[in-house]
């Protein structure tokens, strides 16, 4: 017995319900980050599977080489941050350098988005615009949608390059903000300060109704 | 009021610290009772809370806790001199300064008396400390995340190679491996003849009349003989064109003329309208006398 697919390849039975394996196995084949939906569709399971077993293949991935790449709703296998000096001798190209205006710009986009160019600026104190448009060109963030008011300006958040770059696996691989960010709210911030919203492990940037308190 | 200033941190201590990340500090003498003092300027540019954080962690203050008015001096100290002349900077420096002078000015008054059941938010000093420190710490953070996120730029995660797409292998022009032939000489020749047997024949070409080139050198050349030769008289440029009546021989035969007359070898009259053109040899200045 044989399973037809609409593209006419013929499949072998399935013997086995969907598991983490066959995702891992998906995802070392595919040279790119796929979609939950593509997964589901793949595996021929719901979307409820496919969050299951990117939980069980993240548990299993703990202590590998590998590791599961986790952007919204892409996941993408890469090589495991305690791994970069290994991989290093093979891509033959080091880590990359960034100068302290856009990462302080990133790291507040990183811990505030979707963030507005008002809401960095009035972390910084500074203008962004260098800033941003050096994160831009490089792919470290992206424009996601605009805040529904005066100027409907673009609010920004960081990308699936972000977290390969920076060696995390998903946004709640962050470091924690240093200090005692709830000391903030101690003090009396004219823009009413909020600490960083919550960052949930699998299910990227975080999306508040508004933009973050702390920001505008 | 002025020691009492100076006894809140308005002096700042001579920095023997190593100079902060991204920040550059720098010495002047004649500061204040003459003594060393020391200047902050961005190496790499980070805003005026970065510079004004740089000036209370260099002398290892507590920003919680600081008086932030002495600093201002040393702030401006840096505004006079920041070498980004662009707009939306500046006014970010100047809205931060501006809120250090006032501090500063109003630490130089008395302090008002607080009567009882007086609002805390009348004292805008009080306001605007807090304000200013609590955006202070709160930049803290994010900079000190930005260090701790930048070493993570030393580990990256690689994802799988694209495989290389290759190129179709072309089509073998032989089906059959090629194998030496062993042969003598005449047979290769013989199969040289029958190739060339083979050989399409040329198309026959159209014969067309081809012009004559006419270079100007040549026609200087004649132009010189034939002056020459007709001595004092002169020749006609009539002559000179003969029978040839084709328009590129005309223009090279004038423009070869033009060359002499314009190198003063040639003499050209022409006496009247439409008169013959006369070429004469030009007489050496000096040779009248």
């Amino acid at each position: 017995m044989s399973t037809e697919k609409r593209t006419g390849v013929v499949l072998p039975e399935r013997s086995h319900p969907a598991t983490a394996a066959d995702l891992e196995a998906l995802l070392f084949v595919v040279d790119r980050p796929l979609t939950r939906k593509e997964v589901a569709k793949l595996l021929e399971v719901d979307r409820t599977s496919v969050d299951r077993l990117v939980s069980e293949l993240q548990a299993h991935l703990a202590d590998r080489g590998i590791t599961l790449l986790i952007h919204g709703d892409e996941l993408q296998l890469t090589s495991g941050a305690a791994q970069a000096r290994a991989v290093l001798a093979w891509i033959g190209t080091g880590g990359s350098d960034m100068t302290a205006a856009p990462l302080e710009t990133l790291t507040v986009i990183a811990y505030r988005q979707p963030v507005t160019k008002a809401g960095i600026e009035e972390i910084r104190g500074v203008d962004a615009d260098y800033a941003l448009r050096v994160l831009l060109e490089r792919g470290l963030v992206e424009e996601v949608d605009r805040l529904e008011t005066a100027g409907r300006p673009h609010r920004y958040a960081t990308t699936m390059e972000f977290l390969r770059k920076f060696g995390l696996s998903s946004l709640s691989d962050l470091p924690p903000l240093e200090g005692d960010a709830a000391s903030i709210l101690s003090l009396q911030l004219s823009d009413a300060a909020q600490p960083p919203t919550d960052l949930r492990a699998d299910e990227g940037p975080a999306t508040p109704a508004g933009e973050g308190a702390l920001a505008d | 009021m002025r020691q009492s200033i100076l006894a809140e941190g308005f002096e700042l201590p001579d920095p023997a610290a190593a100079d902060l990340e991204g920040v550059v500090f720098r010495r002047e003498q004649g500061g204040l009772f003459g003594r060393s003092r020391s200047y902050v300027a961005l190496g790499e540019f980070s805003g005026p809370y970065g510079l004004l954080l740089a000036l209370i962690e260099r002398d290892e203050l507590d920003v919680c806790r600081v008086p932030l008015a002495p600093f201002a001096d040393e702030f401006l100290r840096f505004f006079a001199e920041i070498p980004d002349d662009r707009l939306e900077t500046l006014s970010a420096f100047v809205s931060v300064a501006a809120q250090l002078i006032v501090l500063k000015s109003r630490a130089l008054l008395p302090r008002p008396i607080i009567h009882e059941g007086l609002d805390a938010h009348d004292l805008d000093d009080v306001d605007e400390t807090v304000d200013l420190r609590a955006r202070l710490i709160r930049y803290r953070i994010f900079r000190d995340a930005a260090r701790l996120l930048g070493d993570r730029l030393q580990s990256p995660l690689w994802q799988r190679e694209q495989p290389t797409r290759l190129l179709p292998q072309p089509k073998p022009v032989f089906s059959e491996p090629l194998t030496p032939v062993i042969s003598d000489p005449k047979r290769l020749v013989r199969a040289a003849g029958r190739i060339a047997l083979r050989r399409r024949p040329l198309a026959d070409l159209a014969l067309a009349p081809v012009g004559l080139k006419v270079s100007i050198g040549d026609r200087l050349s004649a132009i010189r003989e034939a002056v020459r030769q007709s001595g004092l008289s002169g020749v006609d440029l009539e002559s000179l064109l003969g029978d040839r009546k084709d328009r590129s021989f005309i223009a090279v035969t004038f423009l070869a003329l033009l060359e002499l007359a314009k190198r003063r070898e040639v003499e050209v009259v022409q006496a009247s309208l439409w008169g013959p053109i006369i070429i004469t040899e030009s007489v050496p200045e000096g040779a009248h006398a």
